[in-house]
């Protein structure tokens, strides 16, 4: 099965590749979205993964007790945004450290889940959210049959934009950010502003844990998030806080993770734990070399003291 | 103040969750399964109780594949001797030695390492405590230097594995077939190339593809997501049967290969028709099974005989230590030539007329 590179690259079918990459990308770009709002009123989250995880869980449970993945989404994205209320109340009213804050929700989230998992199992399958495959949406490159949460994905970005560039209620959240003191000089409620949106940030993790349940697969297993939420993380930074670069920084990592399994399947002559990883080299050179400084919200992290 | 107390509060309860979450098994509970020897009544009930400690590989208890497996075979240990149990899951590399530590500090009579990638700190810990006996799953220790107290619990997975070639490669209808892989180690690279060499074994023209899941395609054996895509561009390929053996990545792409129409799945490590969701049991074909259940359940039973000895021991498909789950759901859809073809080929393993073709081979992944 050794074949030289170009031939490789010859054969690789690019359409699905960058299918499967945005597919991948999902999750990570819900997070970066998640943080996205929560960040941009100034609020660092570091939680995310967490609740992700806590969201795929719930989703998970709740699909198969009422046996419907609408209601598992509803119940999923709803337990996320518990969790992003309590760190919204211990960081913004007790104003505790925000990384320490989200370590510690990141750790409960894990214990819960994992003990819940064994205390409950899951042997169940979840009924799953569909794939967009109606006629006409089915061929459309790119976009066609993939699963439903990568189109939310894809016009949440849009609306996230949207959000934060065109409304009230965006300037409002990047003043908070930047400057709370002169927003609250302006009339804005400063904390009632990041409670909402630490929450909005919730919800979007809780979209991205759906995506492991109830797309990739009908089942649970002990830390499935594996990280993503972090990436997630690293993708709202490479996109300097803003969500159209998040997915672009996102696909800087799934499209070279695609590409790797690609590589391996048809077996080119490199060693496969070099080429894995591809993805954090790519990221590397890019940081490096193409990416401007990314500037984080000027108030960030910093509880606001009337 | 306030705060610190919450957080405090958040932080023990995690803590508390994740260390109620393995249950110490009492005695006998469960009912006898068949086909298990029954319990012996002269055997059993020395004057103190053995204590048999378990520390898991990176990854949960419910892994639902090769922890899970280790674990079940001293659980029925529990049951017909009437040991006491208690497992330490890793979370990290570094919790190894941490958590072999702990057993040794509790004077536990044997302590048994799961995973290859505790081979190093196993024997470390076994030259610290020579009087301590070890069991390690799928370690084995040769040459002058190993150690005396540990007994290697090795596995001839190339054979399950080519039992699983053998019946994919005759049920392939693509003549393409595929396998997603976890962390290449010598036990999963037995399974790959065994699986390989018995698919060309009955069927030479057939394609064959397969990946290993790199060091950095996230948590090893844990990133079912990265098994689902890599199961999705197996598919793409035409890939129609695909064998997943990787932990929690591998039964990733069994959920992905559910999805699908016509696309058969093979299990690993064990029966996985009575550990995965419903969904997977319908396209479960069979799976390549190590007794990892059945070592373990004999490391603890040699203890408890006092018959205990240190080296290396090897299951294969001559002692049942190895071998093919049943078809379950699909038992209509395999054809008789198929199993006659399968009966022919466990008949030679056993006589040794047919190899695997990693009889003897020190490092499979190369």
């Amino acid at each position: 099965m050794i074949e030289s590179i170009t031939e490789v690259l010859v054969r690789i079918d690019y359409l699905f590749l960058l299918a499967t990459a945005l597919r991948a990308s999902t999750p990570i770009v819900f997070a970066a979205l998640g943080g996205i709002f929560s960040e941009r009123s100034g609020v660092i989250n570091i939680a995310l993964e967490g609740m992700m995880l806590t969201s795929a869980y719930v989703c998970y449970k709740a699909a198969v007790i009422f046996n419907s993945p609408w209601l598992g989404l509803a119940t999923g994205v709803l337990s996320a945004m518990v969790l992003a209320l309590l760190h919204g109340v211990i960081s913004i009213r007790y104003r505790t450290n925000q990384v320490v804050s989200g370590t510690v929700l990141n750790i409960f989230a894990a214990g819960i889940t994992g003990f819940l998992f064994r205390v409950l199992g899951a042997q169940e399958s979840a009924p799953y959210l569909p794939n967009m495959n109606m006629p006409l949406v089915r061929d459309l490159p790119l976009l066609g049959n993939q699963p439903l949460l990568t189109w939310v994905m894809l016009l949440m970005i849009a609306l996230t934009t949207f959000v934060l560039f065109r409304t009230r209620w965006g300037l409002r959240t990047r003043a908070v950010g930047e400057l709370p003191r002169a927003a609250d000089t302006a009339g804005v409620a400063v904390n009632r502003v990041r409670y909402v949106n630490v929450m909005i940030g919730g919800m979007m993790a809780g979209l991205g844990g759906a995506f492991f349940t109830l797309h990739t697969v009908s089942s649970f297993t002990p830390l499935m998030t594996s990280g993503q939420g972090f990436i997630g993380l690293a993708a709202m930074i490479f996109g300097n806080w803003t969500p159209l670069p998040a997915l672009l920084a996102a696909m800087l990592f799934t499209v070279p993770q695609a590409l790797a399994g690609q590589f391996q399947m048809f077996g080119v002559p490199l060693p496969y734990q070099l080429i894995s990883t591809l993805p954090y080299v790519l990221t590397i050179i890019t940081l490096a070399g193409v990416v401007r400084r990314s500037t984080p919200p000027a108030a960030l992290g910093v509880p606001y003291v009337k | 103040m306030k705060t610190l107390k919450t957080l405090s509060l958040l932080a023990v309860s995690a803590v508390v969750l994740a260390a109620c979450a393995v249950p110490t098994p009492s005695a006998p509970a469960q009912p006898q399964q068949p086909g298990q020897p029954a319990p012996t009544e002269q055997a059993a009930q020395p004057a103190k109780k053995i204590k048999v400690g378990l520390v898991t590989d990176v990854g949960s208890l419910d892994d639902r594949s090769f922890n899970a497996s280790a674990w079940e075979g001293v659980q029925r240990a529990v049951r017909d001797f009437g040991v006491e149990a208690k497992a330490i899951e890793s979370k990290q590399p570094t919790d190894y030695i941490k958590n072999i530590q702990t057993f040794v500090n509790e004077e536990y009579d044997l302590i048994i390492t799961v995973g290859f990638l505790m081979g190093d700190d196993t024997r470390k810990a076994a030259e610290m405590y020579p009087n301590q006996k070890f069991a390690i799953v799928d370690v084995g220790y040769f040459g002058e230097n190993a150690p005396k107290n540990v007994m290697g619990l090795l596995f001839a997975e190339d054979q399950s594995g080519f039992l699983a070639g053998v019946v994919a490669g005759l049920m392939t209808k693509s003549n393409v077939v595929g396998g997603v892989y976890g962390l290449a180690i010598p036990p999963v690279c037995r399974f790959r190339k065994g699986y390989e060499n018995g698919v060309k074994f009955v069927n030479p023209n057939a394609r064959i593809l397969g990946v290993y899941q790199g060091p950095a395609d996230g948590t090893p054996f844990n990133n079912p997501q990265w098994g689902a895509a890599r199961a999705r561009d197996q598919m793409n390929e035409g890939a129609d049967v695909i064998f997943s053996a990787g932990g929690t990545t591998g039964n990733g792409g069994l959920e992905e290969i559910a999805k699908a129409q016509g696309v058969l799945g093979i299990g690993v490590d064990q029966d996985q028709y009575y550990t995965l969701s419903e969904n997977v049991r319908k396209i479960l074909l069979t799976s390549a099974m190590k007794r990892v259940d059945q070592a373990t359940y004999l490391a603890v039973k040699s203890v408890v005989d006092g018959a205990f000895q240190g080296g290396n021991r090897v299951f294969d498909i001559t002692n049942d230590g190895i071998g093919l789950a049943p078809f379950h759901e699909l038992e209509d859809k395999v054809p008789q030539s198929v199993r006659d073809k399968l009966q022919e080929v466990i008949e030679g393993l056993k006589n040794g007329t047919i190899k695997t073709g990693l009889e003897g081979v020190a490092n499979p992944c190369e």
